[in-house]
């Protein structure tokens, strides 16, 4: 699952589990991620979480800026709407965060399931 | 209205596991196709899958043009691969071999498919554009998706799907779902393993399917085996593909 970990002043201070459809960024507190930062807007930015069309399990994160007053960078960059890719870094006032998606889904294999009220 | 139909498959091990315990086979002449995903330890699993295979492309090497007829050779010849296989896995040390199988045979005058299948394996039709999965999963997240515990969203992604309820192999009598089904022409109809549903989407797999059908049916088979691949190819991978078409 993507996560973000959170840094404020170069210091880890959170990091979240991208889950869900949407998670809204800013510093009012009625967003899912609030950072207490007055260089951030108070709806700062969304998180896209957007399933693959094609491919099951697999889903990609885009970041859309809130027209806030400071901008939204990634890796420096300021966006309106960007598709993110493991490593990114985003900037949101004195925030930074970093965007991590290492989905590598564990071995499958088929198996049999038998109920226990069938096992004797 | 007569129908031709065309047929093509592929399978790999996929990019995680050493061996492939995936089997497939079809015979265009008599308009049989199968899949089967073999489970077991030390080749058992691929020593099932492939004997119901053979063992279904033997019995039914003759096309049956009766519906029912067809469709009631088919489960009797599940039916007795499914009884085969303990005496095979004794002679063999290879207790506790067990396959899935989906399974299908065209009758009518090319426009009728009757269908079977035991555990996860599928079948998939495209019609117009729509991917519509016509078997239902003999697993245990489709039962929970039945009593309303689990949405088919979550299921998808389960850690638990590749539990199934049914399989060939370890009882004397087994349960095999039986379908009849009419043939349009312009249908593709997919039979795969988990390997591959559990990769692409219904949407993925309809896509490729209709973005191939002006080409060769062959060259589908590949590229769907090698998305799969591409997505992580955790699993073995099967896939077999019809065609039906006007026959001129």
């Amino acid at each position: 699952m993507p996560t973000i970990q959170i840094y404020f002043d170069g210091r880890l201070v959170r990091t979240t589990e991208l889950q869900g459809e949407a998670l809204r960024i800013g510093r009012r507190p009625d967003n899912d991620i609030t950072l207490d930062d007055v260089a951030v807007s108070g709806n700062h930015a969304i998180l896209h979480i957007i399933p693959d069309p094609i491919f099951r399990e697999q889903r990609h994160v885009e970041v859309e800026d809130c027209q806030s007053t400071n901008g939204t960078l990634v890796n420096g960059e300021r966006v309106t709407r960007q598709r993110l890719s493991h490593g990114d870094v985003l900037r949101m006032g004195r925030h930074e965060l970093h965007f991590r998606d290492e989905s590598v889904s564990a071995l499958e294999q088929t198996a049999i399931f038998i109920a226990e009220d069938e096992l004797e | 209205m007569s129908l031709k139909i065309t047929m093509a498959g592929a399978t790999d091990t996929g990019r995680v596991r050493k061996h492939n315990e995936d089997a497939i086979g079809w015979n265009e002449a008599c308009g049989l196709a199968v899949v089967a995903d073999g489970v077991g330890g030390h080749q058992a699993g691929e020593v099932a899958s492939t004997l119901v295979v053979d063992h279904l492309l033997e019995a039914l090497a003759e096309a049956e043009a009766n519906p029912h007829a067809c469709a009631e050779a088919l489960r009797a010849a599940i039916a007795e691969a499914n009884r085969a296989l303990p005496a095979h896995a004794r002679e063999s040390h290879r207790e506790g071999m067990a396959t899935t199988v989906v399974a299908l045979r065209v009758c009518g005058d090319g426009d009728k498919l009757a269908v079977a299948h035991v555990g996860d394996s599928r079948l998939y039709r495209l019609r117009n554009g729509v991917m519509q999965q016509l078997t239902v999963d003999h697993s245990l997240v489709q039962e929970l998706i039945d009593n309303g515990s689990m949405t088919p969203e979550e299921a998808a992604v389960s850690s638990r799907r590749n539990l199934i309820t049914r399989s060939l192999g370890l009882e004397d009598e087994v349960a095999v779902d039986m379908l009849l089904t009419s043939v349009r022409p312009g249908d593709g109809y997919l039979l795969c393993s988990d390997g591959l549903s559990d990769r692409l989407t219904d949407l993925g797999m309809g896509m490729m399917l209709e973005q191939g059908s002006g080409g060769p049916l062959q060259a589908v088979a590949d590229k769907l085996v090698e998305t799969a691949n591409a997505a992580g190819g955790q699993d073995n991978i099967a896939v077999v593909l019809l065609r039906a078409e006007t026959d001129e």
